[in-house]
């Protein structure tokens, strides 16, 4: 068999879309952020001390998510008794699901189905709410909160990361739509990528 | 350019030295900064701005705001013009074009005003009446109706604007900026509450702008400013003038539309013209203020007679005289208020007239201190003049009818203030009959709102800031107002006909409602207020009757002799005032109408000259033609290759789902209609779903990929409601079974190869054993390919020796990149989905929406085998209901030409031979649900589902499209048209 290990790198969803620059007015910054390993992870009621530790973490409450200090780890509730694992710091998907698994959860991997985007600048509210029916008032979506709703039709996964700064979790399929969508809408702020 | 001969040197909260050059029907005018179109016109002393409804009446502003019935335009041109437009609600910009409507050939000489000539042929419900029979005549009566009787014309292509959409939350929401409104944003605002004031003028002041008022010993429009700039400092607090609330919702859910550059010449780049808000609100306060009542008099549609409250605003908020010389009528204090202003402004008085015996209050002793003489019990029985008011008739209303002429060339009526309740309304709040206002007040909100001020019925401006602040969560803010002690109104619903008896009564002037017209409803039996609106069309149209609603209903309540209350009001609806329907759409349009899915190969397919087809929000390479190439020789092609060689297409929509936990195979066992207890790992089977009504769902195939873990796919169609299905019995039904679900569809790219050299491409790239003995037909393997790690599936929807293989997403293109370089050599080439469906109708393998069309069973899929009978499953109580099972259901089968060339359109119902299809119902057989050429039998095939179709093998039928007029014989075949052994599956 011939060497075929040609896929070490991984094609972005965003590869073909428009990225314009950042001007010194743009109210929004746009940034493709793609974890390292995103593991869904379903804890049984029995299996969530095991978790915990094997996280170094709790898990979060409902429509919480949490940076686990000193880690570049991120846990986000998902539904009931699931949750998201977000590893940056070079964790393969694999991994990190046979971990969890070992203590008790049933891990599923998704790092390759959502398109994690960053968005800052002081105009994010103001263009996240032209598709998106939730309140996000520092008062009512502070920084560690997390909730899934439709944004411009898309289901996507929704993070108050702070400083007014969001990462958004989009289904892959709908990267490329939701990101055009997203220079569209943001073009009265100006938007640029980073 | 016509000079503004009828604008004030001083005064006014326009900017005189940013004059702004518009057109009216042609014509070039000039305005200020601050003008409405209506205040322009005003200034430039035209009278006359569009026609009637009905009649053709020349019309002129009645209003000077929302109130306004007649001063309609068409603003714009071309793409952008929109009819109906308010020209009192307009802001003037530079360059700005308006039309009147409504008339032909000009707004001055009318031809269809001979209808007005003629009225007496044109009573209400006239269009019931006249134009019920003969009914075959209807289509051209509604032509001639629609070209006499329509506002306003639409144009004709795409809108060009862009709109948007905009969600937003308030711990309160204020509607109306006036006095009311302002105190309780502040009041709230300065306890740190999130507030949104909603303002629809283009400032901020209500009222206030168009008052010569003082608050605490100041100019109102001193408090006024304050207030805006300490709003304006507040964080939490947004103000949104030109935003009007339309809608009030349930759960305090209130809709908005912002004008955000309809204002401006040029809109800025990437600004919309309008926006559709969506407010959340916690508390809504409702300060929307009230709108005066016109008089009910002979003419009293003639250019020149105006709402005495818009006389004043015309002459202090834009220094615009609407008039010389006035003649000033009122049933309530107020009247005097506008009187006095009128005459400040350089107009002069030449009555004023107080219907009421005793006359009025402070106010009435006001002006008679500024040399003005009110004659007590008087009104105007008749305007005089035509396409502007030369004249008034007036007349004692307790005398016998005797008249006096009065030249003027302006008539200010007030017929006393209505609070505008329609949001209140809308929430459901009940609006009572209060005596000593005439009007209704609202009451028993519903929702979390409050209407205070004069929407409360409040008339006083002292009273309209306390009730305001109050409402915002401050009592202690209430400064002293201007306000004098009023004499109470007089309810004058009507004022008698001159003894002339000439002239029309109107009650709705934009609808040409008269005071007959609800006499003759009343005597036709349509008493009821709702029968009236209808039959008489009055409180309809764009101005949804706000300065008629309750003249009318009190003449019929005086009809039936009856109270006020007792006749009750019409329902208000949203809109409030008329939305165009752009900003409905929102940003909602073009390409952005839905979400676009795209497959993590989609780029490959664009680079290849894919054609896209949608599946849903899905885009898919529907196949790739050659040059010169139509779809059917291209579909034809690929599907032909795929039997003799091999090829490979995109399957990465189909539905994925990780199911893992010691209960998965029960749940799988509950799911599908056959069994998967006994699936051992390593291996893929197909399995039927069923609806619990025992009808097909979807179908797909589930791997054991481990002990406790099984990976199921789903139609592309049905990847949403399989996974909400299985969510919905885990949760609700079945508790107790301890499984874990979560989509995966977009975690995983799917390719399928299929073709006699699928495997030995496979081999090439795969680092597993592929051969028939290790890797054969419905086996699962893991393993590498072209390095990368991948999910293996021997099964195949083409009918050929085919695999699926499935990696990462991220990773498809890398994959779709090593089999094309890896299979060139063996000619292996990709296939649309086009070609899949050939393939696929060549095996008789059915699709969702066609044969698995929400009314098919397993059995009549040829499934039944299928279906256990050792097991409970969700549907396997339902398949079994006796429509379900009797004889005569339409079953699948194949459909070949008897001549084999004609080709089975995929529209044809299916008849017996001699059956002549026309006008009369015929029996049918069946119906085609897939027809394609197939090149792998060389001439036209089709699937149909036809009753009782597997005892009718070898029947000929007809295949017949009466709107095509397409008669094909057929012979009823086996479904399976290629490989019925399934030799080349196992190959």
């Amino acid at each position: 068999m011939p060497d075929l290990a040609r896929a070490s790198a991984r094609a972005s969803a965003l590869a073909t879309v428009s990225r314009p620059g950042v001007g010194p007015d743009c109210g929004v910054r746009l940034s493709e952020r793609p974890a390292d390993a995103l593991v869904q992870v379903a804890v049984p009621a029995a299996a969530r001390a095991a978790v915990a530790d094997a996280l170094g973490h709790a898990l979060p409450d409902p429509l919480t998510a949490i940076d686990i200090p000193g880690k570049s780890t991120r846990l986000l509730w998902v539904s009931a008794d699931q949750w998201w694992v977000e590893a940056r710091d070079g964790t393969a998907p694999a991994d990190l699901a046979a971990r969890l698994a070992a203590a008790g959860a049933r891990p599923t991997d998704q790092t390759q189905a959502r398109v994690v985007v960053h968005l800052a600048g002081e105009h994010t509210r103001d263009l996240l709410a032209k598709g998106w029916a939730l309140d996000l008032h520092p008062r009512a979506f502070p920084a560690g909160a997390c909730a899934q709703s439709s944004l411009a039709a898309v289901s996507v996964m929704l993070a108050a990361v702070g400083g007014g700064a969001y990462d958004l979790y989009i289904p892959r399929s709908f990267a490329q739509s939701l990101w055009d969508w997203l220079l569209d809408a943001g073009a009265e702020f100006g938007v640029g990528v980073d | 350019m016509t000079t503004q001969s009828f604008r004030n040197a001083e005064g006014g909260l326009i900017d005189r030295a940013t004059p702004l050059d518009f057109t009216f029907d042609g014509k070039a005018f000039q305005g200020f900064a601050g003008d409405t179109l209506a205040s322009a016109l005003v200034a430039n002393g035209v009278r006359l701005v569009g026609r009637s409804f009905k009649y053709h009446r020349p019309r002129g502003l009645i209003g000077a705001g929302v109130e306004d019935p007649c001063g309609l335009v068409r603003l714009g041109a071309g793409d952008r013009a929109e009819p109906n437009t308010r020209a009192t609600l307009t802001e003037l910009f530079a360059g700005l074009t308006a039309d009147s409507q409504n008339r032909w050939p000009s707004l001055k000489w009318d031809a269809s005003a001979l209808t007005g000539l003629a009225g007496r042929l044109f009573p209400a419900g006239f269009y019931y009446k006249t134009f019920i029979s003969p009914q075959v005549l209807w289509p051209t009566y509604e032509k001639i109706i629609r070209a006499m009787a329509g506002m306003g014309t639409c144009p004709e292509g795409p809108d060009p604007d862009v709109y948007d959409d905009r969600f937003a939350h308030a711990d309160l929401l204020v509607v109306g900026a006036g006095p009311a409104g302002l105190a309780a944003a502040l009041a709230a605002g300065r306890l740190g509450q999130r507030v949104i004031l909603a303002e629809q003028d283009m400032r901020l002041g209500g009222d206030l702008l168009a008052a010569n008022r003082s608050i605490d010993g100041r100019p109102a429009l001193d408090w006024v400013a304050d207030t805006v700039a300490e709003l304006e400092a507040l964080p939490d607090v947004t103000l949104l003038p030109r935003t009007t609330v339309f809608g009030y919702h349930d759960h305090n859910l209130l809709a908005a539309v912002e004008r955000v550059t309809d204002h401006l010449p040029h809109a800025p780049a990437g600004l919309p013209r309008q926006r559709h808000w969506k407010i959340r609100a916690g508390r809504v306060v409702l300060a929307t203020g009230a709108i005066e009542r016109p008089l009910v008099f002979a003419d009293n549609d003639r250019p020149g007679v105006m709402l005495a409250s818009a006389a004043r605003a015309y002459v202090n908020r834009w220094a615009a005289r609407p008039g010389t010389r006035a003649v000033v009528v009122t049933n309530n204090d107020d009247g005097y208020r506008s009187a006095l202003d009128l005459q400040a402004g350089g107009i002069e008085i030449a009555a004023l007239l107080d219907t009421r015996p005793e006359g009025g209050g402070a106010l009435a002793q006001m002006a008679r201190d500024a040399g003005l003489s009110p004659r007590h019990g008087m009104a105007v029985a008749r305007a005089l003049g035509g396409h502007a008011v030369t004249g008034a008739e007036i007349t004692a209303l307790s005398g016998g009818g005797a008249t006096e002429t009065v030249d003027c060339d302006l008539i200010a009526v007030s017929g006393g203030w209505a609070p505008t309740l329609h949001l209140h309304s809308q929430a459901r709040g009940k609006a009572t009959y209060d005596e000593s206002l005439t009007a209704f007040v609202p009451t028993d909100p519903k929702q979390a709102h409050e209407s205070v001020g004069a929407a409360a019925g409040d008339l006083t401006l002292a009273g309209a800031l306390a009730a305001g602040s109050r409402a915002g969560g401050d009592d202690t803010l209430a400064p002293p107002a201007d306000d004098h002690p009023a004499a109470p109104i007089q309810a004058l619903w009507q004022v008698p006909k001159p003894p002339s008896g000439k002239g029309k009564r109107f009650v709705d002037i934009q609808d040409d409602v008269t005071a007959e017209d609800v006499a003759l409803a009343h005597r036709e039996g349509y008493e009821s207020v709702e029968h009236l609106k209808r039959y008489t069309t009055l409180g309809m149209g764009t101005d949804q009757g706000k300065t008629s609603n309750v003249n009318g209903l009190a003449i019929m309540a005086g009809l039936r002799g009856q109270t006020i209350p007792a006749v009750g009001t019409t329902t208000f609806r949203p809109p409030f005032t008329p939305v165009t329907m752009g900003t409905f759409a929102g940003r909602e349009a073009g390409h952005h109408f839905a979400p676009i899915r795209r497959t993590p190969l989609h780029a490959r397919h664009d680079a290849l000259g894919a054609v896209f087809q949608t599946a849903g929000l899905w885009l898919r390479a529907r196949y790739y033609p050659l040059e010169g190439e139509t779809m059917a020789e291209a579909v034809a092609r690929e599907a032909s290759h795929v039997r003799r060689i091999g090829g490979m297409v995109d399957v990465s929509t189909l539905g994925k789902i990780d199911i893992q936990g010691p209960d998965a195979a029960d749940l799988l066992n509950r799911f599908y209609v056959n069994g998967f207890k006994a699936l051992p790992v390593g291996k893929c089977r197909y399995g039927l779903m069923l609806r619990e009504d025992g009808i097909v769902l979807d179908d797909g195939t589930t791997t054991r990929i481990g002990d406790t873990h099984y990976y199921m796919t789903t139609t592309t169609a049905n990847a949403v409601t399989v996974m909400r299905n299985l969510e919905l019995y885990l949760q609700v039904h079945w508790p107790d079974l301890d499984v874990s679900v979560a989509s995966v569809s977009d975690q995983w790219a799917g390719v399928a190869l299929a073709g006699p050299r699928a495997r030995d491409l496979l081999a090439r790239v795969a680092d597993i054993d592929v051969s028939n003995d290790a890797f054969p037909f419905l086996a699962y393997r893991e393993g590498a390919v072209a390095g990368i790690p991948a999910r293996l599936f021997r099964i195949s929807y083409s009918g050929e020796l085919a695999y699926e293989i499935h990696v990462p997403s991220d990773f498809a293109p890398a994959l779709w990149d090593a089999l094309l370089e890896h299979g060139a050599d063996l000619d292996i080439r990709p296939y649309g989905t086009e070609a899949m469906s050939t393939l696929r109708i060549e095996k008789g393998h059915m699709v969702i929406g066609t044969e698995i069309d929400g009314r098919t069973t397993a059995d009549d899929l040829g499934m039944g085998r299928m279906v256990s009978t050792k097991k409970p499953f969700i549907g396997h109580v339902l398949k079994d209901r006796p429509g379900l099972t009797e004889g005569g259901r339409k079953q699948l089968v194949g459909l070949v030409p008897v001549d084999k060339r004609t080709p089975i359109p995929e529209t044809c119902q299916i008849v017996k031979p001699g059956v002549v299809t026309g006008r009369d119902p015929v029996p049918i057989e069946g119906h085609v649900t897939a027809g394609t050429f197939s090149p792998s039998v060389g001439h036209p095939i089709a699937l149909a589902l036809v009753k009782d179709g597997r005892a009718r093998l070898g029947e000929t039928l007809h295949a017949v499209s009466p709107t095509t007029r397409v008669r094909v014989p057929v012979t009823v075949t086996s479904p399976v048209f290629v490989d019925p052994e399934g030799e080349r599956l196992h190959a």
